[in-house]
């Protein structure tokens, strides 16, 4: 009795380690570098699941020197990059970060990185919760070529 | 002959006579309705030379003799500049496959002509479409263009080799076979209507 006591007891402690984080990421991918470029942008869509509102607070991809939120506004006709710094996402709801909008900006790639190559991203949030993508590089030129092998870049 | 084949002659005369002016009026008369804004008067482009990014002198000139879509980035840019010239591809393509007019010629202008070597365009811009033309040169020579289009660039006052980035104007213009800016495609971009206002604007204008 005194060891199934201990036992509950752990598994009482151990429940918020368990509980699933409620942000999920979906359909990340990760626009191939345009030749002698060395910037590109991380896409994905956020989900919280959880009660409560999460912020996104920090960015980083392993494969990239530094990592930052951005955001292409368009203000009377002019596209301007933004640098956001905390992206909140209401409960239940999804967040996108798609071509021409919010997104993460990669900085100095590490290596060449090609269509096919995996990009380690990891999202920290302000509950703590650490999120860690595997988003594969995707070549997007707008050729039939690339479009009908499965490749979705969330647009139209 | 009996009469009623006699009374049938006439008729068809008739219908092939329309279907043939069908044909040969295959225009629209009306301006047509778009999200692009169409200029009332063609616009001229004043003189300038750039650089293609074959490293072959380029000037206004050589606009002439296609329809062709401009527009202003920058091959730093993450987001936006590579998704204009993926949908400039689209819309290409388009174009191509609904074949009523043909699909116009796209040129992309560097407003960061500091780290925009023509060589760096040259790989740059051929990954999206080999058609496809980029262009770099002076700053005085690109914001001259820039403002011939109702661009507004502003190039930050920095070393090319801090980081960077370069506010612009997004629309993207187009000209016509002489070499005038009839038309404007105004920001957020999408491909469908940009490829079907391209077709009734070349349709209306094209004999104008």
């Amino acid at each position: 009795m005194p060891r199934l006591l201990s036992a509950l007891c752990i598994l009482c402690l151990s429940l918020p380690l368990m509980a699933e984080p409620p942000v999920t990421a979906e359909k990340p991918w990760v626009r191939e570098a345009p030749p002698g470029t060395s910037v590109t942008a991380a896409y994905l869509m956020l989900h919280n699941r959880g009660e409560e509102a999460v912020a996104l607070t920090a960015v980083s991809a392993d494969e990239f020197a530094r990592a930052e939120l951005h955001e292409t506004v368009h203000d009377e006709g002019e596209a301007r990059m933004r640098r956001i710094d905390t992206l909140t996402i209401p409960p239940g709801e999804k967040v996108a970060l798609e071509p021409g909008g919010k997104h993460l900006m990669l900085h100095d790639a590490r290596g060449e990185l090609r269509d096919g190559d995996w990009v380690t991203l990891t999202l920290r949030f302000d509950n703590e919760q650490l999120l860690q993508i595997a988003a594969p590089v995707r070549k997007r030129t707008g050729r039939a070529s690339d479009e009908n092998s499965g490749h979705d870049g969330g647009h139209q | 002959m009996n009469r009623n084949l006699l009374l049938l002659i006439p008729l068809a005369l008739l219908v092939v006579g329309v279907l043939v002016a069908n044909l040969v009026v295959d225009r629209p008369d009306r301006k047509p309705d778009t999200e692009a804004v169409i200029l009332d008067q063609p616009r001229l482009i004043p003189d300038m030379i750039l650089l293609d990014h074959h490293g072959t002198a380029w000037s206004p000139g050589r606009l002439q003799g296609q329809w062709s879509l401009v527009f202003f980035g920058f091959t730093h840019c993450p987001d936006i500049c590579p998704e204009t010239m993926v949908q400039m591809n689209q819309v290409h393509r388009l174009v191509e496959e609904k074949g009523r007019v043909m699909p116009p010629s796209v040129i992309f202008v560097t407003v960061d002509p500091a780290r925009d070597s023509h060589e760096r365009l040259a790989d740059y811009v051929p990954y999206f479409n080999r058609h496809f033309l980029g262009l770099t040169g002076g700053e005085e020579a690109i914001l001259s263009l820039a403002a011939s289009m109702g661009v507004p660039v502003s190039i930050p006052d920095v070393a090319p080799d801090e980081d960077y980035e370069v506010d612009h104007g997004a629309s993207i213009s187009l000209v016509d076979p002489e070499g005038h800016i009839r038309a404007f495609f105004t920001p957020p971009h999408r491909v469908e209507s940009i490829a079907d206002d391209y077709e009734a604007i070349v349709r209306y204008l094209r004999k104008r």
